[in-house]
């Protein structure tokens, strides 16, 4: 068949013209299904998106529920959260890095950096950069990317090599900025972030936080695994894929999650990659993900581990390209705090765990330096109204914690008790072998792992020597205070049980000078006896040769109902002979003031020490304590001695806010009595006593009462006071009503003037009111004979001056 | 207005600025002579109050946008400043909607001994004076 008989078959010119509608119908349904497919992967990568961050969500959700995240908590005290913020966002930073860079001043550097930093080279510098930044918004994305890069190795070149090759000692001032700007450049560029922490330091509670403040908001794709969630022999990919599977393919998960990093990078987060039991596949899995992350440049990684498990497993991964490469090391991320950041973060505890406080600065800094304790507090004291706190009980505040923590969930009592159990039979108090745990009946290995990684009282770690390259993992309290209040409680907890002798054994086997127990035992085991309130254990426990040495040391950090007179006469005796105590005991009863609040170990125990100690001590242990402090100092609260100044204002406070109130405070202003004498030192005139005058009027009896026990006291300085404000007291009327005892009056009058024919002397004047007032009140005595005597013939003498004065005045007015 | 919550007050500042103050404008509040030493001296002290300065206005919105629900979030959950002072900002941005709020790092370094003279208790009531004036202008 030639061409032309073709062209004329029919069939042929059917099938051209079908070819012919189906090409015409493709040109016009191509676009369309172009249109179609991309609307449809539009749906599906909104779907992904909004899949992994549901999913990411779920995972922040168990955080919180498991307190491993804490909303608001995370301080920004450091960089660090903005280098993860460079990391995850480099092209919707790379402005503020670049205006940041520009800011710095290098104007004052030290001369030795001044080949580097001259005005000229940074001029040079600060105009290169510039033009970075002034068409970074015009580029497409990828050459975005490749301008950030640019940057980088800019500075690295041209100002951080330099600078790091310098031989003299580098300008403090100038390497800080430097360094910070390399970082920040470094961050943009990086693939891979790698946190690095101990246990406890906040590693969960930072990605959490990074994830809902951060990348939620800006709408990164991302993924969010935690380590313990890694199967063994299962790939990362698996996992992914597990979780979107209706959606993509399993070729295609990657590919597509780097289509999705496209604007902004993916970011793939493993959380805690040392809580997995399977260390080896675990490498491989991380090590893996790492190796085929290298093809997809829009997927970066954040992963976290504790340090020593790191050093121990995980090492192997700084030998990948991406590590070695584009990778940068977080180490610190519980920096030093400032007093505000403290506020702020002991403020978002307080939101979190609804409870309200109260507390001295002493005690705000002590609990929030230590996040252990504060963590400790706000759990134990949750949804409750504490009041004031006056001190840290740590016994208490551990009991408190088991209570409510540990002993309600019977998996982690009987861990607790285990542990205790095990450390005590085999002497064995930290780092024991996880594997130790393995046979015991009680427990299941999962469930302690479980809880090591995901509790405030124990931690797993792992322990390797340095020259063995086997490791094993094992089991530690967090801190050795704990522990030794858990101990000291099982150990109490046994004893009422029945089994005294595992007691008697600990006690005579354990603690002695030399054992590292000794100290915290000693501690926990005076405040749980204290606590239990039981006889036989109180009796046991105090004819230990270190019970009294407890009671001086943890009787101030023991509630005071706990207490009794035979603790108050050791510690009344510690005082007489050791100054740093007795000052001590002085800076926590002086807080005591409430007899309500405090009924027992109040800072009347303070003024009963005082009343029996002698004049000696009073001059030159007690009274040097209370000094005038200048305005124009600056105070610190770790002084050694108080501003009596601020004291007087106190009281002054205190007496016109209580008038009519209960006599709570009496106490406290009992201690007024033996600062009477201070006045003469420091100026203060009559201060103290008008104070103490003003108090009387409104509680005379006890006012008189302890004037009269301070007229009774040892100290002759504080008997002489007090006797002068007895007297002035005895002129007013609510007071005078109340005076019996006149045989003690006789008696301190003629202890203070021995001598009546002394009493013309100016200072007498106090003398000459008692005599008065004896006279009034008819007192008869053979012994004050000569002083009413010697009285009237005073009194007489001075007539007869005055008249002599009147005369010679009228003399010289007749004259005039 | 210069104003620190830190333990140092010399450290971590924040300062109330107007963003179009000028060296000369602050030379004119202090009242003196062009050349003299004393305008010379006010002029170390104009460049070091103001070196290395970040508008925190600018920054959040910026790029502080999305990561806090507004400024003064951002301020207390990122500096840390108490209520008080976010108030009283509150009340001066309500007259003086143009004021901005400064800050200096801790670490940031300059002229230490122009920086020691500053926050000396005579000189730093006079800057707040001066400060105060060119805020309040007009």
């Amino acid at each position: 068949m030639n061409f032309n008989e073709l062209i004329q078959n029919e069939y042929f010119l059917a099938i051209t013209f079908i070819l012919a509608i189906a090409g015409f119908l493709e040109l016009i349904f191509k676009p369309i299904r172009k249109i179609v497919l991309f609307y449809k992967s539009l749906k599906t990568k909104r779907l992904l998106i909004d899949r992994l961050h549901s999913l990411a969500n779920e995972r922040i959700d168990r955080h919180k529920n498991n307190s491993k995240y804490i909303p608001d908590t995370f301080t920004e005290c450091s960089s660090l959260k903005d280098q993860a913020r460079y990391f995850i966002n480099p092209f919707f930073y790379f402005e503020k890095i670049i205006l940041d860079y520009l800011n710095y001043d290098f104007s004052i550097v030290a001369p030795e950096v001044q080949s580097i930093l001259n005005s000229k080279s940074l001029q040079k510098h600060r105009k290169k950069v510039l033009r970075y930044l002034n068409v970074f918004y015009k580029l497409p994305t990828w050459a975005k990317k490749n301008k950030i890069t640019k940057y980088a190795q800019y500075l690295e070149k041209h100002l951080y090599l330099p600078y790091q090759s310098l031989q003299q000692e580098k300008h403090f001032q100038a390497t800080n900025k430097i360094n910070a700007i390399f970082n920040d450049s470094k961050s943009l560029i990086s693939r891979c972030m790698l946190i690095k922490a101990d246990a406890g330091q906040g590693k969960t509670n930072f990605l959490c936080d990074l994830i809902s403040t951060h990348i939620f908001p800006h709408k990164n794709p991302c993924l969010f695994i935690d380590g313990v969630d890694i199967r063994k022999s299962e790939e990362i990919l698996d996992l992914i894929y597990d979780s979107i599977q209706d959606l993509v393919k399993k070729d295609d998960v990657l590919p597509l999650l780097n289509q999705l990093g496209k604007q902004k990078p993916f970011i793939i987060i493993i959380d805690s990659i040392n809580e997995t039991s399977f260390p080896i596949e675990m490498l491989r899995t991380i090590k893996n993900l790492l190796i085929i992350l290298e093809r997809y440049p829009n997927i970066k990684l954040i992963f976290s581990c504790r340090t020593k498990y790191f050093e121990c497993h995980y090492t192997d991964l700084k030998s990948t390209h991406l590590m070695k490469n584009s990778s940068i090391l977080i180490q610190d991320i519980a920096p030093k705090m400032s007093k505000i950041a403290r506020k702020y973060l002991f403020d978002a505890y307080k939101t979190h765990f609804n409870f309200k406080c109260a507390m001295r600065t002493s005690i705000f800094d002590e609990i929030t330096k230590d996040f252990l304790l504060l963590r400790i507090f706000s759990e134990s004291y949750k949804n409750e109204n504490i009041g004031l706190v006056d001190n840290i009980y740590t016994g208490e505040l551990y009991k408190k914690f088991y209570d409510s923590n540990i002993f309600p969930i019977s998996t982690h009592r009987n861990i607790i008790n285990e542990i205790c159990r095990y450390m005590i039979k085999n002497k064995i108090y930290s780092k024991v072998n996880i594997d130790s745990f393995a046979k015991q009946p009680n427990i299941i290995l999962q469930d302690l792992t479980n809880y090591a990684d995901n509790n405030l009282v124990i931690r797993r770690d792992i322990e390797q020597k340095k020259t063995d390259t086997i490791s094993w993992e094992s089991l530690s309290f967090t801190v050795d205070d704990i522990r030794d209040y858990l101990l000291s409680a099982y150990l109490i907890n046994e004893y009422l049980n029945g089994d005294s002798e595992l007691l008697s054994n600990f006690l005579s086997n354990e603690i002695n000078e030399d054992s590292p127990l000794h100290e915290g035992m000693t501690k926990h085991l005076f405040f749980v006896s204290k606590a239990s309130k039981n006889v036989s254990i109180i009796n046991l426990l105090s004819s230990q040769p270190w019970w009294n040495n407890s009671v001086i040391k943890h009787a101030l950090s023991t509630r005071d109902i706990l207490l009794n007179s035979d603790d108050i006469k050791i510690i009344h005796k510690e005082m007489q002979y050791n100054d740093r105590y007795f000052k001590k005991v002085i800076d926590s009863l002086i807080f005591r003031i409430d007899t309500q609040q405090f009924p027992f170990f109040n800072v009347g125990v303070l003024n009963n020490f005082l009343i029996n100690i002698d004049e000696d001590f009073i001059d030159k242990k007690f009274l040097p304590l209370f000094r005038v402090w200048p305005d124009s100092v600056r105070r610190h609260s770790s002084s050694s001695w108080f501003p009596i100044n601020d004291f007087c204002d106190f009281f002054t406070q205190m007496v016109n806010d209580t008038p009519g109130k209960p006599n709570n405070f009496c106490e406290f202003h009992n201690l007024l009595v033996f600062l009477f004498p201070v006045n003469y030192r420091y100026n203060l005139y009559e201060k103290t006593k008008e104070i103490y005058i003003n108090f009387a009027k409104h509680h005379p009896f006890i006012a008189k009462q302890q004037l009269i026990n301070a007229i009774k006291g040892k100290s002759r300085s504080i008997r002489n006071e007090s006797i002068k404000v007895f007297i002035v007291l005895l002129n007013t009327e609510v007071f005078s009503s109340l005076v019996d005892d006149l045989q003690l009056l006789e008696d301190k009058l003629i202890e203070i003037f021995p001598d009546p024919a002394k009493l013309r002397s100016d200072h007498s004047k106090m003398a000459t009111e008692i005599i008065a007032y004896l006279e009034n009140q008819k007192h008869k005595s053979e012994k004050l004979k000569p002083y009413y005597e010697t009285q009237i013939k005073v009194k007489k003498e001075q007539e007869a001056n005055w008249l002599k004065i009147i005369g010679e005045i009228d003399g010289n007015e007749s004259d005039l | 207005m210069i104003v620190s919550f830190g333990e140092d007050f010399s450290k971590d500042i924040f300062i109330f600025l107007k963003e179009d103050l000028t060296l000369e404008r602050f030379l004119a509040k202090c009242h003196v002579r062009p050349n003299s030493f004393a305008a010379k001296e006010m002029e170390r002290i104009f460049c070091c109050l103001t070196s290395e300065l970040t508008c925190l206005n600018n920054y959040y919105t910026k790029f502080y946008y999305l990561d806090y629900d507004d400024f003064l979030e951002f301020m207390k959950k990122k500096y840390f400043v108490p209520d008080s002072f976010l108030q009283s900002y509150k009340d001066i941005q309500k007259d003086l909607p143009d004021i901005k709020i400064y800050h200096k790092s801790q670490y940031s370094q300059g002229d230490y001994v122009v920086e020691q003279f500053i926050f000396s208790e005579t000189m730093l009531e006079k800057i707040q004076n001066v400060l105060k004036e060119i805020i309040y202008e007009n």
